[in-house]
């Protein structure tokens, strides 16, 4: 037995009571499932605002200039983004845009899969009470929060939100007379990303230290669920990657506030007014620098979801899945490759061109691992007896999704096709199949399938049902005629295309997207209210409603305060579907299920 | 559950819908493809590369979602059936493993010429090509043409500028040298397949070479009641139907083509003051593609040979490719379009000679100690773009 598993068992004599008071019990919590909660909550909000901006975006493009309707006016008098006719001004479709990414990445995406799944999970998955610092993990999501706060605000102070894009390459972010929103709206924008930067190195640290130090006796690492694995390798991003972000966005904030010239070359005039600042900055460094933080972040917005994926697709084929130890040496060659493919954002920037040789191979090579992932998710259901559930269609649309997305992206690998496609909708299309089409699908999965851990209810399998099927029809309708638009050289973040003659054949194409995405948008209304409604008036939860082996499974639902009265010894890995002492009825073999034999000590 | 057993229905629904989207989008929409290439330098050479790719990752493609489809079809769960017990093969994932990673690598190394080719192989001075000194502001493009000495940036004697509006000729090399006074652009020649960012206080370039004259093909004349876009006042317009066609410099010649009215003027001011118009009209019939006519007269170019004539007669109408600003750069990111003619030898020269007794425009001469005094600046930012 390991080490750690010894260290661990001593902790069984520490547990404290569960907090009675409403303040220590739902706001300044230390309990992961309650902080996994508090970020899920918030990232709900989030994906209300961040979802309604995509739908304005879509209004503009397809009515350029047309008042938007019902909430345009409202709106307009509390934001600078629209005019008093309640249309987009062309500054705040800018804002909209930067806003809309820097939302759904930063405060969506990645809090709902590592804030909310990571610290759900992870305690419950490798059999430990809590995370490995509790206090810790709540000074995490207490950064996370104002950081959400001063970027929502952001959207209502004098001039509007920041305009340079999520990527905020200077000097366009760096300088209010270039945008309006580079002034105040920028700087919101840096503090926000440097606090959230800090929650992100936390959170790393902390599941990190959880998953090396505390797993359960007999937890070994080829034991673990692969969702676990790819909390540790998006750990290891997150711990490496975001400090370089963090530091970057002080160096440009100093550039706003104490006039340093780090991202800024010399003469820059602005109009016709000189800019006066000292110069010698470069803002390739930034793009370098931004990139070297956000394709990583790339990764930590997919690996969980491939994840949550493979847990979906083992427990619902009944199989163990198809060679687990390469599904882990995927990941973490994504993680390895991850670090070094960065310059494929920048083809195109004036970097040196023998990078760009470099960087497409590295980026070639990246596929891989993503590759024989999916093969093994195939292999996983070759043979299996799949239960079409809600999660699992969840699960499999990823999969669909995922390889369109994954496909997509050799085109932008291959440099020379990359100098047309680049900053065209094809690279829109492609990173919602990822982003939208792969994690969000995960996202909801992995939601209908732990919702009966975490709040004791079943959600509504109908309106699942019909959640996931217009969700899957309206994405599709949505991004993939945006292939469409890129092949045909359609600019991203235009606010008006149809100034643009070779345009103008896509007029239709863009008013059939945004009536798709009016769909897609209101299907997800249809999840909420399922979720909260759920919530209250849900069948009550069976303690293993989907037959699934991992450890959270043998705990009651609601998972108690401390998860497992006695912290579970595990005899093998978690999708032994089908083998050891199942019985007529089931195949389950819960992972803490001891062999005939009782050894904890075999892998499989 | 009775609504499990609609799920083959929900998922050929569901295929059917995504694959049908492309045939309601109305009649102008198109299945699309690349633009038309006039790239005779490498646009070919990139558009090989796309499909090429296309081919690898379409033949992935149906070969993963095909097997996805199949075995959730072969492998539901029915009553009675048990899942097959197995961890995985090493046969099997050794196969998925290294023959993807010698597609990948494949597709990498053909890469790499034409790469080098479009970033490296910049044209020579014994390429005799056409220099374009680009200087990119909020929201305009300055392109400065040298004189007949071909010297440019500090030593410029004659050089000229023009203004959102670039005029290159037809068959010879083209090199660009951009910079930015202010933020970052990006110089999009969609046909061309060029794209560059365009930097402050660096500098970059890109190079191409034009083999084809686009001009409007006229398929018929109406009378429309559209609004001037210099009155605004609504009035009865001519309105020439069409297409955009492209031309060698051969066809073109040949061809009687309709020029603007001020073609014989060689002004200053030619770019302004075209007569047909795809933009700016009433905006229900914006989207529309043609050309408004706001007089009857219009001059012909045939066999070298100007005439005036019918501009209702005409039977191709000279006409532009577009230039986009690529990279989000402010405010006026969309309007930041300009347009390249691209013409026969002769035309180009004549169009030359005559700008270059205006110089520079006011609008781009208060520039030009920026534009000098950036070139001069840069020289430690230079390298690779020697």
């Amino acid at each position: 037995m390991s080490t750690e598993a010894h260290d661990h068992g001593s902790a069984e004599d520490h547990i404290h009571p569960e907090p009675t008071g409403f303040f220590w019990k739902y706001v300044w919590s230390t309990d992961h499932k309650m902080i996994g909660k508090q970020y899920l909550f918030t990232a709900f909000f989030f994906l209300l605002v961040g979802g309604l901006m995509a739908l304005l975006i879509r209004w503009q493009l397809a009515y350029p200039g047309k008042p938007v309707p019902v909430i345009g006016v409202p709106l307009s008098s509390l934001m600078f983004a629209f005019s008093e006719d309640g249309s987009v001004k062309p500054e705040g479709y800018n804002q909209l845009v930067t806003m809309h990414g820097t939302i759904m990445i930063f405060f969506v995406v990645i809090p709902i899969l590592v804030g909310a799944f990571g610290n759900f999970l992870i305690p419950l998955h490798v059999g430990a009470r809590d995370v490995a610092f509790p206090f810790l993990n709540a000074l995490s999501y207490w950064l996370f929060l104002p950081a959400g706060i001063i970027i929502f605000a952001s959207l209502f102070i004098d001039k509007g939100a920041a305009a340079a894009g999520w990527t905020s390459y200077p000097p366009l972010a760096d300088i209010e007379a270039a945008a309006p929103g580079s002034g105040m709206g920028q700087v919101f924008w840096l503090l926000a990303v440097f606090l959230l930067g800090f929650s992100s190195i936390l959170g790393g640290l902390n599941f990190l230290v959880t998953i090396v130090r505390l797993r359960a006796p007999g937890m070994t690492w080829t034991r673990l669920p692969l969702i676990t694995w790819a909390q540790t390798t998006t750990a290891v991003f997150q711990l490496l990657a975001t400090p370089v972000l963090a530091a970057a966005t002080v160096l440009q904030l100093m550039d706003h506030v104490a006039m340093t010239s780090f991202f800024l070359p010399h003469d820059l005039v602005i109009g016709d007014k000189a800019m006066g600042y000292s110069g010698g900055g470069a803002s390739l460094m930034w793009q370098h620098i931004f990139w070297f933080y956000s394709h990583p972040a790339v990764y930590i917005l997919v690996l969980p979801g491939m994840g949550i994926a493979s847990d979906l697709i083992a427990t619902f084929a009944r199989k163990p899945i198809f060679g687990y130890k390469a599904m882990v040496v995927s990941m973490v060659g994504i993680m390895g490759l991850g670090f070094l493919v960065w310059g494929h954002h920048m083809f195109l920037s004036g970097m040196n061109p023998m990078m760009g040789m470099a960087f497409m191979t590295s980026t070639m090579l990246i596929a891989l691992p993503s590759g024989v992932k999916v093969f093994n998710w195939l292999a996983t259901l070759w043979g299996g007896s799949i239960r079409f559930t809600v999660p699992m269609l969840c699960g499999l649309s990823f999969v669909a999704m995922f390889i369109i997305g994954g496909l997509s992206g050799i085109f932008m690998a291959a440099t020379p096709v990359d100098i047309f496609i680049h900053d065209t909708y094809y690279i829109v299309a492609h990173f919602h199949y990822v982003v939208f089409g792969g994690t969000l699908f995960a996202i909801f999965g992995g939601l209908y399938f732990w919702f009966p851990k975490m709040f004791g209810r079943m959600m509504n399998n109908k309106l699942a049902f019909v959640h996931w099927l217009l969700t899957f029809v309206a994405f599709n309708c949505v991004f993939f005629p945006m292939h469409i638009l890129g092949e045909g050289g359609h600019m991203r973040r235009i606010s008006e295309p149809t100034k643009y003659e070779f345009l103008n054949q896509f007029a239709s194409w863009n008013v059939f997207i945004t009536w798709s995405a009016i769909i897609l948008g209101f299907s997800q209304l249809i999840f909420l209210a399922n979720f909260f409604g759920s919530m209250f008036f849900g069948k009550k939860a069976e303690q293993n409603p989907w037959q699934s082996n991992t450890l959270e499974w043998t705990t009651p639902s609601p998972i108690p305060y401390y998860n497992y009265e006695k912290v579970p010894v595990v005899y093998r890995g978690p999708y032994e579907y089908g083998t050891g002492p199942a019985t007529a009825e089931s195949d389950c073999v819960p992972q803490s299920q001891p062999d005939s034999g009782g050894s904890a000590h075999g892998t499989h | 559950m009775t609504f499990r057993k609609l799920l083959p229905a929900a998922l050929l629904l569901a295929a059917g819908t995504t694959l049908l989207a492309g045939s309601t989008a109305g009649e102008d929409a198109r299945w699309g493809w690349l633009p038309p290439n006039v790239n005779s330098a490498y646009g070919k050479d990139t558009d090989d590369l796309y499909l090429k790719v296309m081919w690898v990752v379409g033949a992935i493609f149906f070969l993963t979602e095909g097997l996805l489809l199949a075995f959730m079809l072969m492998y539901r769960g029915r009553p009675g059936r048990k899942a097959t017990y197995i961890h995985g093969s090493n046969i099997a994932e050794l196969t998925w493993t290294v023959i993807p990673c010698g597609i990948l690598i494949w597709l990498a190394v053909t890469q790499y010429d034409a790469w080098r080719n479009i970033r490296e192989n910049f044209p020579k001075p014994k390429d005799n090509p056409v220099v374009i000194e680009i200087l990119a502001n909020q929201f305009n493009w300055h392109f400065r043409q040298a004189d007949k000495d071909g010297k440019l940036g500090t030593e410029a004697s004659n050089a000229f500028t023009t203004t959102d509006s670039l005029h290159l000729p037809v068959n010879r090399k083209v090199l660009c040298r951009m910079i930015s006074k202010d933020v970052i652009h990006s110089f999009f020649i969609p046909f061309a397949r060029v794209k560059q960012d365009v930097l402050p206080g660096m500098m970059t370039k890109v190079w191409y070479e034009i083999d084809r004259i686009p001009v409007w093909k006229v398929t018929g004349v109406e009378k429309r009641q559209l609004k001037s876009a210099r009155s605004g006042k609504i009035e009865p317009t001519e309105v020439l139907l069409g297409e955009m066609a492209l031309l060698t410099e051969a066809e073109f010649n040949a061809k009687k083509v309709a020029l603007p009215e001020a073609w014989n003027e060689r002004s200053a001011g030619w770019d302004s003051r075209l007569r047909w118009e795809s933009r700016d009209l009433d905006e229900s019939k914006r989207k529309e593609y043609y050309y408004v006519v706001t007089s009857p007269k219009a001059v012909f170019r045939h066999a070298g040979k100007y005439e005036e004539g019918d501009a209702s007669s005409a039977e191709y109408v000279y006409h532009h490719y577009e230039i986009a600003c690529a990279e989000l750069c402010g405010l006026g990111h969309t309007g930041m379009r300009g347009v390249l003619y691209v013409e026969p030898a002769d035309m180009y020269e004549k169009w030359r000679a005559e700008k270059e007794k205006y110089g520079e425009s006011t609008e781009a001469s208060k520039f030009r100690d920026l534009w000098d005094g950036i070139y001069s600046k840069t020289d430690w930012y230079q390298r690779g773009v020697k």
